[in-house]
């Protein structure tokens, strides 16, 4: 029974300890993501249409062969859905933490971080 | 009765003595020299206008016994005339002349008995007015009218004699030199008023005779034997139809009349001839030097007979009408201009001619033939107009040994021949014709025969064993009137033409025919028919060979109605074997039958062909075709305005392929052709019925293609709707096949089906759609059932379109997207469904799904799959990373959980109960694939008391950052695990249950809300097609 408790505490502990606030989310404005970016031999290029495209040169890819994306910037959520020429989607979600009209910076759920220039 | 005789003798003896004595005292003691001579020149005086030279005078009567005679010696008249060739007229060493004095002085009447001129000259000359030398007799000054008449109303000249005498009469007003030189003749005759009748035996006598400036005679030997009449006013000479000549020892009977008509200024011919066996050489010489140049180095000879006539006046402007029988025995004739020498020319000729009226002249051959050492040739026929334009009408026979007469050829021609040449040949034609070539106008016709003949023409050489040639110029029957013109036969055993260069043609035992409209008027197209039929005609140029056996055929060339520019063309064809040889490349038929028609409208040429073919065969190099029979129908259509020359003509038809086989390097495998049956137009290709077979795939290929001109326009693209049925289908092989058509980069020329040195390039410009039933297809990796869809190629973009399929692992089905925009840069997608699926069997078939979902190999049993993903691929298929996009969803229920380390690493840290771990009930998961990260949505599975939330991401390194959060289990609070690490050094750590409220509605968070969200996202975008379009 002791040791029931003894455990009941430690859950409880740490349910309590990795239970934290939720931060409050940033705003980014949009029309600052219109236009193109780079980092090394990656491109990102937004459009007003809320359409995009991305094109990395290191792989032989010109911005005429350049794939399709949609996105959409919801306060930091930056959404990009990768439409397939052959049916289906991809989706991907990030997180900015920066955006200003030369940089840009976002990050996904896994910590992987991206870093832009705009040209 | 002896009494009677002896008084007789002795009266008559008594006589003799008597007028021997009365004689001789008038001869030696009367009429003495001495008496005579003086009287003699006294009457000279008075009679002659000339100077007389008379040196003696005697009365002879033993040497001119019975009759009284006078002998002059040394008698001369001289008469100078200017011009005269001497002032000589007469001279005589002696002359006796015996007159019966009786008629002179009874009835005035001059009777020379007898006249003997020896040893004289007789010098007569006329000068251009007329006047003449011997005119020298004084006229009477009493008479008034006929002052040159005699003053005897007759002479009688009953012997004349000359002896070694020579007369020259030059006659300029006649332009006539005449030269009689030793004459030796005896002349008998009368003058009665103007008439002279003489009977004339000339002995001797070396006559030249220059007329006109032209030597007809040089000291030809004379003889001759005539009556003739001479009427002085007339100046006309007649003689005796029994009249004969010898001259140069040939003699010529003779008869008729020869009349001077200064008034008209012509002399009047009235001759017959008749010579027999005259020598030709003899004539020959008779050629006057003008005309010798023509002889020049002839030389001929044979016996001439001769008979005819010579009639009418002989002018400036007149010649008289010869009509000449002539006749040639045993002539021989050289020529150094002709390369043989004649024998045995014999001739029947006819000559007709006054040498001035063209129209009543000719020369009829009867016969004429004549031998080379080797060769012979005969002739008959008219020659006509040989005055103005020289025309004949020939019949020749000939057989020649060609070689006699190849050294007649000119040099520059660079021609030999030899062989025989033995035929036929009718000819009309004039020189005029030949001239100008005016073959519409001459005639040629018939039949030749050569044997063992050769030709060399320059380099190129013609020869045959035994050939026959028929010719007619023009056709009299022509099969229509426009083939009138000319036709010709040949018949050959072998005919062989053969160039220094190698190439060569032989034709053997063939017939050659045809028939044609006069192909020189430039200003229609000529009517032609031609009609072959050969055993065999071989040929060889260069490294090409031809051979064929049997071939026959027809052709037919005419104007088209109405337009005599454009030509109308018909041709059959029909042949055995017929083999070619180009270097490499090679060509077999057997029985090839064509039938063409060309309509050459200049607006709209047409053309129509049908071809038959049997057992054809084809290689060029590597490459090979065999056809068992092909059958081809074709209208061409020909279009102006292309500037093309191919895509001018249009074609309509169809062609039909049974039992082919094409075997080509840039394929692997043999492509069999077990039927093809087509028809085609300019825009389409109508593919009824196409049964190909390649190693071990067969297949049927039935549809249409279309746009088929306006894509070699560039108008359009080329377009295409098959059915494409099989039984076995080998998919690589197929896309092997169609590899780089239409691309334009220059590809190595050592490109080898197994050595490829590129990717797979899909065509350019066509847009062509297979509706495939494939009842077995490799793949590769495998082998599909049941397939049914579409593929489409499409201007650089192949597609499967929901291709249906069964294969050992699932029922499936599939689009994907093949896009070649360039060589570096190749998009590949797919759209994959497959249900009830083994999933152990999946990652056999798609080895990949390993990479994007490497937990599915940790389960066993049956689900379903989804997937879609895209990316560029460089040349060597590799993907652009960067390029990578995918999504997939998976539904299993009922699986089973393999045991393997992951699962055993995650167990013993969750603390599950090892009996109940390898039940799943139930797995529902969506996936995405972007550039090297394939995260895993958050997804639900069961295993009997437990429920887990599964979420993360590994990269294509393998690393992995994965998070399980047990939502549910027997325990009584919430546990996660972070599975972090690469898969071999994988870290499993406690930690905070991120999805606890995952699956529940109620209090489910605004991030996991949006995750789900994204996963009906997926799985909708992947499974909207099935819904649309259910498996069939």
């Amino acid at each position: 029974m002791k040791k029931l408790f003894v455990c009941l505490v430690v859950l409880f502990s740490a349910s309590v300890l990795f239970n934290s606030c939720q931060k409050e989310d940033e705003f980014f404005d949009e029309s600052l993501l219109i236009g193109k970016w780079v980092s090394g031999t990656v491109y990102y290029k937004y459009l007003s249409d809320y359409s995009g495209k991305t094109w990395d040169t290191a792989d032989d890819v010109t911005e005429a062969e350049a794939q399709s994306f949609t996105w959409t910037l919801v306060k930091s959520e930056l959404t990009h859905i990768h439409i397939l020429e052959t049916g289906g989607s991809v989706p991907k979600v990030y997180t900015v933490t920066l955006l200003t009209s030369t940089s840009l910076k976002y990050k996904d759920d896994f910590g992987t971080s991206y870093s832009f220039t705009k040209q | 009765m002896q009494k009677v005789v002896k008084r007789l003798a002795i009266t008559f003896t008594a006589i003799i003595l008597l007028v021997v004595l009365v004689a001789g005292i008038a001869v030696w003691l009367v009429f003495t020299p001495d008496k005579l001579t003086p009287i003699a020149r006294k009457q000279a005086a008075k009679y002659l206008t000339c100077q007389s030279q008379i040196g003696e005078v005697e009365l002879t009567f033993f040497s001119t016994f019975p009759r009284f005679g006078l002998k002059v010696n040394n008698f001369m008249l001289v008469n100078h005339s200017p011009g005269a060739q001497s002032d000589t007229l007469v001279k005589a060493d002696q002359f006796i002349g015996i007159v019966d004095f009786m008629a002179w002085w009874k009835r005035n009447e001059l009777v020379i008995n007898e006249l003997q001129l020896n040893h004289g000259s007789l010098n007569a000359y006329v000068d251009s007015l007329g006047h003449a030398n011997f005119n020298v007799m004084k006229t009477d000054s009493v008479a008034t009218t006929e002052s040159t008449e005699s003053s005897f109303r007759f002479i009688d000249l009953e012997n004349v004699e000359l002896k070694n005498f020579n007369i020259s009469y030059h006659d300029q007003s006649l332009k006539l030199l005449t030269d009689i030189k030793n004459l030796t003749a005896q002349i008998s005759g009368k003058i009665v008023t103007d008439t002279v009748d003489t009977k004339m035996n000339i002995n001797q006598g070396m006559v030249s005779l220059t007329y006109d400036g032209e030597h007809y005679l040089r000291s030809a030997s004379v003889k001759a034997n005539t009556n003739l009449r001479f009427v002085v006013p007339k100046m006309k000479v007649e003689f005796a139809d029994n009249s004969v000549a010898t001259v140069n020892n040939m003699n010529v009977s003779f008869g008729g009349s020869i009349e001077n008509d200064s008034a008209h200024n012509q002399v009047l011919f009235d001759l017959n001839y008749q010579g027999k066996l005259l020598p030709l050489s003899e004539i020959l010489s008779f050629v006057p030097s003008t005309y010798q140049s023509y002889l020049k180095g002839v030389d001929a000879n044979g016996l001439i007979t001769s008979e005819g006539s010579i009639k009418g006046s002989y002018s400036d402007k007149s010649m008289p009408l010869m009509d000449m029988h002539i006749v040639l025995q045993d002539g021989t004739l050289k020529y150094e201009g002709f390369p043989v020498p004649l024998s045995d020319m014999n001739g029947d000729l006819k000559f007709y001619s006054d040498m001035t009226n063209d129209d009543i002249s000719y020369l009829q051959i009867d016969r004429f033939s004549a031998k080379t050492p080797h060769s012979s040739i005969q002739t008959k026929g008219k020659v006509t107009h040989f005055l103005t334009d020289l025309h004949c009408d020939l019949q020749s026979d000939g057989d020649l040994e060609l070689s006699e007469f190849d050294p007649m050829i000119p040099a520059s021609m660079k021609t030999k021949v030899k062989g025989r040449a033995a035929g036929q040949v009718n000819s009309v034609f004039s020189m005029s014709q030949i001239e100008k070539m005016q073959l519409e106008k001459m005639q040629f016709s018939g039949k030749m025969k050569l044997v063992d003949f050769k030709a060399d023409y320059d380099t190129i050489s013609l020869q045959t064993d035994r050939s026959e040639l028929e010719f007619a110029l023009p056709n009299l029957n022509a099969s229509s009137r426009n083939k009138q013109f000319a036709s010709g036969k040949i018949a050959t055993t072998n005919l062989n033409v053969i160039t220094a260069k190698g190439t060569m043609a032989l034709v053997k035992n063939g017939t050659v025919s045809f028939e044609t409209y006069d192909f020189r008027d430039m200003k229609r197209i000529p009517e032609v028919a031609c009609t072959f039929k050969l055993d065999s005609v071989s040929a060889r140029m260069d490294t090409i060979q031809l051979a064929i056996q049997k071939p026959a055929g027809h052709l037919e060339m005419q104007p088209i109605k109405a337009k005599s520019t454009e030509p109308e063309v018909n041709v059959t064809f029909d042949s055995g074997i017929l083999n070619a040889i180009a270097g490499l490349d090679k060509f077999y038929c057997n029985n090839a039958k064509l039938k063409a028609y060309y309509f050459g409208d200049k607006l709209q040429p047409r053309m129509k062909v049908q071809y038959l073919g049997e057992n054809m065969k084809m290689a060029m190099g590597a490459d090979s075709a065999r056809m068992n029979k092909i059958d081809l129908n074709a209208d061409l259509l020909n279009d102006p305005g292309q500037k093309d020359k191919f895509r001018q003509w249009q074609a309509n038809g169809f062609v039909k392929v049974d039992k082919g086989k094409i075997v080509m390097s840039a394929l692997k495998y043999p492509l069999e052709i077990p039927a093809i049956q087509m028809d085609f137009t300019p825009e389409m290709f109508n593919i009824k019925e196409s049964r190909l077979k390649i190693d071990k795939s067969d297949f049927s290929l039935s549809g249409k293609l279309s746009n088929i001109l306006s894509h070699f326009k560039s108008d359009s693209l080329l377009c295409g709707n098959f059915d494409f049925v099989s039984d076995k289908t080998d998919l690589i092989q197929l896309m092997q096949l169609t590899s780089g058509i239409g691309e334009k980069e220059t590809k190595p020329t050592n490109t080898t089906a197994d050595a490829p040195t590129g990717p797979y390039m899909v065509p350019k410009g066509i847009d062509v759609q297979l509706n495939v039933n494939v009842a077995s297809a490799n793949y590769g990796t495998g082998t599909a059932r049941n397939i049914k869809g579409q593929l489409r190629v499409k201007d650089g973009l192949l597609i499967l379109d929901d291709l249906s399929f069964v294969t050992p692992a699932a029922k499936m089905r599939l689009t994907t997207m093949y896009r070649t925009p360039r060589k570096n840069h190749l998009f590949m997608g797919l759209d994959f469904h497959m249900t009830d699926v083994e999933i152990s069997e999946l990652l056999k078939i798609i080895p990949d799904v390993d990479s994007i979902m490497p937990m599915l190999r940790s389960f066993s049993g049956k689900g379903e799959f989804h997937a879609a993903a895209e990316t560029y691929l460089d040349s060597l298929y590799n993907p652009k990373i960067s390029t990578i996009r995918g999504a997939a969803s998976v539904r299993g229920t009922d699986l089973v959980l393999m045991d393997g380390q992951t699962f055993s690493e995650i167990a013993k840290t969750l603390r599950f109960s090892k009996k109940t771990f390898n039940k799943v009930d139930s797995l529902a998961a969506e996936f995405t694939l972007f550039k090297n990260e394939i995260d895993i949505y958050p997804f639900l599975i069961v295993m009997d008391k437990y429920k887990g939330v599964v979420a993360g991401r590994h990269n294509m390194d393998m690393t992995f950052d994965y998070h399980i959060s047990v939502v549910q289990s027997p325990l009584p609070f919430r546990l996660g695990i972070d599975i972090t690490g690469k898969i071999d050094d994988l870290k499993y750590r406690l930690a905070k249950c991120r999805y606890a409220d995952m699956y529940r509605p109620a209090s489910r968070g605004v991030v996991q809300s949006k995750q789900l969200e994204l996963r009906k996202m997926i799985r909708d975008a992947l499974t909207k097609k099935l819904t649309e379009t259910p498996s069939q």
